[in-house]
């Protein structure tokens, strides 16, 4: 045995050596860079993954309505939290958190048996205050309640659709909440802490703290009182008309601030999942078109004045029931017409031909001119999601039908809010503003306002003159018109009715089916407020704007002015002034006239009605009663009509 | 006959008592203090595996290396035995989805480590018969037959424990012996082109028949490999693993977080802390320095073996050496390659380093083995004068 180790032999050992060597190079190579090259970030990764363990949430901004009241707050609604390796009797503990988180045991044992170093699960998540104390209570090794909040809306439904709500991450899902989900949200802080698995601190590894920035709050341009107004007197329309829907709206004519917005059929936010999409993603008062009908005769006596065509006073009128444009005839809604009117009688009574005559004077191009200069068939770009456009004739395809209808508000498609700011532009002294909710950004800390949103003024539409002669004109159809319903003692309203017919699945208008709506403003001299109210296909009335809606933005303008501390005013124009000499009017024999034939009637006598269909079989008082103007007359409707 | 004194190689053992002292605080920081009743029970077991295995060496260095070669046969058919114990008889056992272990009531046995070894040994038989003459390549055709069939045998019942680690390791050792062997070198590049070839054909079918190829790699495999080439792809438990033993690793930078400091280990986050991933440990919490330190113990342990067979005047001693040096070097850097992401993830423990019984001992007998071969070599050289040129 000796030589053993021959040459070859010998160079390949050496040659296995420096393979060695080369294993052992790239080790320390692969070592260099990992950490070395690759330390710093490799560290910093682990940090983060570290840190993530305790993040603290940032508080979401809270929404505020105009003058600092919660519309939307947070409440705490803790996370549990598991550490499985710190579980020391699994199965005790999945039975035990089951019961109270109300859940499976094998669910709850699979989350406990998870591979991880914290194990978060959905059901753990915003828990009730009792559900945690039950928790804490029971003190159970490796079970972790976390801080966490979930959205609260004290008022409920109110106000649903223009807040929105968010979901379980508190991420805005629908309306404000998601529109302004950045800034609510604010950023999350975090707690870098260190710990072993025994969850002991490591000493030696400093803590670092980076507080949450909470989100800011939101301060609207809503007056939570003049909201609880209208949401309470459209809580009374449904009652009274059960209605399809029902919308208002309610703002500042001077800045296009919003100060109320309601929208039926409405939801609760906390529990949104329980209504269809279609209820919550539709806010109507920006969202639904329709033919705005006689509210739309705002924008065409605006025009007229400001062009000159007519004097109120002065000019007559002669409404014979009919006018005949292009071979076709354009009805008045009365019935054998209103005869011999000045103008301002033409506006008061609504009188159709007459305003028919109006935009055959200002002619096709300027009628559509302040059309669009009132921002009709365009957005009003208001800061809320889902904003429709409507719909206006092409210009080329108006004839003299499509002139005449559009002058008393047929044949085009609106959005409320279109209609309220243009009719804020009509009465404000001219002026298209801008609708707006969000009002300004607070540090919900300091208080200090972060960011203030200022009115946007588009254009001047009509000039102060003629704006000071369309509210004259408005204020005397409440005083002594049609809008008798909406009429408040020392405030004096202005206002317009308006019947919109809706279009059937079948492109014709459907019967006994309407859109009845009101806009009114006030005071007169100096409007504060614009408020829009309209209730779809109400029930058991007369569908009559002046019926149904007048009375309704009667009482939210009383009683949002005083809310809002507006001073009454005197001079205004008196209600029954026209009929000074007549206190007494004769109730006619309506027994056997159709619904639609009631109208006519409507500018002396309200109405109220019972029973279902469209003849009238009883009246209280008796024909031929002497009563005073504006007395209610009790109506009895049957399907047909009874002959004897 | 000079005077009796401890077979024990100080060098080697004083590099052996380091890495050996080093795997303790590992072990210790790793998992040990976090044993339920007494922190130091990992260590103390450990300690009593080191005093055990010890003995164990200096038994079989005290023995003439040479006597063995008549008996490995007999060693490698006793191997076999074990091996085919864990899947044919009650004893065996699984964990973790692989039956690697028989239970001897007391202790339990992982029969692959001692495999290896008995392997390594009757390879060397066959290869020191073969003569330290170069052979030509028909020469060579039907020893490289031989050995294959050994091979084969424990390399099919371990791949179907599965333990791929292992397999791969036997399949390294065996082709360094054969390289180092007096085996044509023609052969040796045939065989370098078959395993080239196979690996192609897997490749291959992977992309173009996966239903055949499903049928020789299996599932959880094909996830490691997978996990390996692109860990952010798979964040399977593998690749998950190993991102967070590296990010650990990467955070220990030059001078580590300190010995029970490291985060990553100390959260949990990274498994198997007291065995597989044991480097993870000993890079988050002592930096380079302590990495390069304990590769640099390896590369010494290497060298020293190296050294020992360079100096052999037996070829069965050499080739002894040769086929140790190829099980430590193979299991060096599959184990810190795999916690570095260089290599896929198997069960591979770091030797001298990782918390367990069997494969402490199986390293202290192969290191046994080195020092009998060591001493057997001085006794020559003090006792002839011709030298091994």
């Amino acid at each position: 045995m000796k030589h053993v180790s021959h040459m070859t032999i010998r160079k390949r050992i050496v040659t296995v050596f420096s393979f060695a060597l080369l294993i052992f190079l790239i080790i320390v190579g692969r070592l260099a860079y990992v950490q070395f090259i690759k330390g710093p970030s490799l560290t910093a990764q682990a940090e983060t993954s570290w840190s993530r363990d305790i993040k603290f949430e940032a508080e979401r901004g809270r929404i505020l309505d105009r003058n600092g009241e919660v519309l939307v707050d947070n409440v705490s609604a803790p996370t549990v939290m598991l550490v499985p390796r710190q579980v020391e009797d699994k199965e005790l503990t999945a039975q035990k958190l089951a019961d109270i988180l109300a859940i499976d045991v094998e669910t709850m044992l699979a989350y406990i048996e998870r591979e991880a170093n914290i194990v978060r699960f959905v059901e753990g998540r915003k828990l009730s205050e009792e559900q945690a104390s039950m928790i804490q209570a029971l003190a159970l090794p490796g079970v972790y309640l976390a801080e966490d909040s979930k959205r609260y809306y004290p008022n409920g439904s109110m106000l649903a659709h223009v807040l929105g709500f968010s979901g379980i991450d508190n991420q805005g899902l629908t309306g404000l909440e998601l529109a302004h989900d950045g800034r609510l949200s604010g950023e999350a802080g975090r707690l870098s802490f260190f710990s072993d698995a025994k969850g002991r601190r490591l000493p030696d590894l400093t803590d670092t703290y980076e507080a949450p920035v909470d989100g800011l709050d939101l301060k609207l341009t809503i007056d939570l009182d003049i909201q609880a107004i209208m949401e309470r007197e459209l809580d009374i329309a449904e009652a009274t008309y059960q209605p399809d829907g029902a919308w208002g709206i309610a703002v500042n004519p001077n800045t296009g601030e919003v100060l109320a917005m309601s929208s039926r059929p409405t939801f609760d936010p906390t529990h949104y999942q329980e209504v269809d999409a279609s209820v919550y993603n539709r806010n109507l008062p920006i969202w639904s078109t329709y033919e705005p009908g006689s509210t739309f005769k705002i924008i065409t006596l605006a025009a007229a004045l400001e062009e000159g065509l007519v004097d109120l006073e002065n000019d007559t009128y002669y409404d014979s029931g009919v006018i005949e444009v292009g071979g076709a005839k354009l009805r008045c809604w009365k019935r054998g017409g209103h005869g011999s009117q000045t103008y301002l009688e033409v506006v008061q009574n609504s009188c159709n031909p007459g305003f028919v005559s109006l935009g055959q004077a200002l002619g096709k191009e300027r009628l559509f001119d302040y059309i669009d200069g009132f921002g009709f068939g365009q957005k009003t770009m208001i800061d809320l999601a889902g904003e429709a456009s409507g719909i206006l004739f092409d210009l080329d395809q108006v004839g003299p039908v499509e002139l005449g209808t559009t002058s008393f508000g047929q044949g085009v498609s609106v959005t409320p809010i279109q209609q309220v700011m243009a009719v804020s532009a009509a009465v404000n002294g001219g002026y298209l503003y801008q609708p707006y909710v969000v009002s300004s950004w607070v540090d919900p800390i300091t208080n200090e306002v972060v960011d203030q949103v200022e009115p946007q003024e588009k254009r001047q539409v009509i000039s102060e003159e003629t704006s000071e002669e369309v509210r004259y004109a408005l204020e005397s159809v409440v005083a002594q018109g049609t809008g008798r319903g909406a009429y408040v003692e020392g405030y004096r309203v202005g206002g317009k009715t308006g019947t919109a017919q809706k279009v059937g699945a079948n492109g014709r208008y459907l019967e006994n089916n309407h859109i009845v709506a009101f806009i009114g403003f006030a005071p007169a001299d100096d409007p504060e407020i614009v408020v829009y109210m309209a209730i779809d296909n109400p029930k058991n009335t007369v569908q009559f704007g002046g019926v149904v809606a007048a009375p309704i933005v009667g009482n939210v303008i009383e009683d949002s002015l005083r809310a809002m501390g507006v001073e009454q005013r005197e001079g205004g124009l008196e209600k029954k002034y026209q009929w000074p000499e007549q206190p007494l009017v004769e109730v006619p024999d309506l027994i056997g006239l159709k619904q639609e034939d009631l109208i006519q009637y409507l500018t002396q006598l309200s109405i109220e009605t019972v029973g279902e269909g469209d003849f009238i079989i009883e009246q209280a008082p008796a024909p031929g009663t002497k009563v005073p103007v504006g007395e209610t007359i009790r109506l009895l409707f049957a399907p047909e009509e009874e002959t004897e | 006959m000079q005077q009796k004194k401890l077979p024990i190689d100080y060098t080697m053992l004083f590099l052996i008592g380091c890495l050996v002292i080093f795997g303790l605080f590992a072990i210790y920081s790793g998992s040990g203090q976090y044993a339920s009743h007494d922190p130091t029970t990992y260590i103390k077991r450990q300690i009593m595996f080191f005093g055990i295995s010890l003995i164990v060496m200096a038994v079989i260095a005290y023995f003439d290396f040479e006597l063995l070669e008549r008996w490995t046969l007999v060693f490698y058919i006793l191997g076999i035995i074990m091996l085919l114990m864990v899947p044919f008889s009650p004893l065996g056992v699984g964990r973790n989805g692989a039956e690697r272990w028989i239970n001897l009531k007391y202790i339990e046995l992982q029969p692959s480590e001692f495999m290896k070894i008995f392997l390594v040994l009757h390879i060397s038989t066959i290869l020191a018969k073969a003569g330290k003459y170069r052979l030509s390549f028909r020469e060579s055709i039907p020893i490289t037959l031989k050995i294959g069939a050994y091979t084969a045998i424990p390399l099919f019942l371990i791949l179907k424990q599965p333990d791929l680690g292992t397999a791969l390791m036997i399949i390294f050792t065996v082709f360094a012996l054969i390289f180092t062997s007096s085996i044509s070198l023609k052969m040796v590049m045939t065989l370098i082109t078959m395993g080239l070839t196979g690996i192609g054909t897997l490749v291959y079918l992977y992309f173009n028949h996966f239903e055949i190829f499903t049928k020789i790699i299996a599932d959880h495999q094909l996830a490691r490999i997978l996990g390996w080439l692109d860990p952010t792809a798979h964040s399977s438990g593998y690749s998950y693993q190993t991102q967070q033993a590296l990010l650990g690793i990467g955070a220990g930078q030059l001078t580590g977080s300190g010995f029970t400091q490291g985060f990553q280990v100390q959260s949990g986050r990274v498994p198997e802390a007291q065995t597989d991933f044991i480097f993870a440990v000993i890079g988050e919490e002592f930096g380079f320095i302590g990495t390069s330190l304990l590769v640099i113990l390896f590369f010494l342990l290497i060298y020293r073996i190296i050294t020992i067979a360079f100096h052999a005047n037996s070829l069965f001693g050499v080739y002894i050496c040769i086929g140790i040096i190829g099980l430590f070097a193979f299991q060096i850097f599959q184990n810190i390659g795999m916690t570095l992401g260089l290599m896929p993830v198997t069960g591979l423990a770091l030797p001298f380093v990782s918390y367990g019984g069997s494969s402490l001992l199986t390293n202290m007998m192969a290191i046994g083995l080195v020092t009998s071969v060591h001493l057997r070599t001085k006794e020559y050289m003090f006792s002839n004068d011709e030298t091994i040129r």
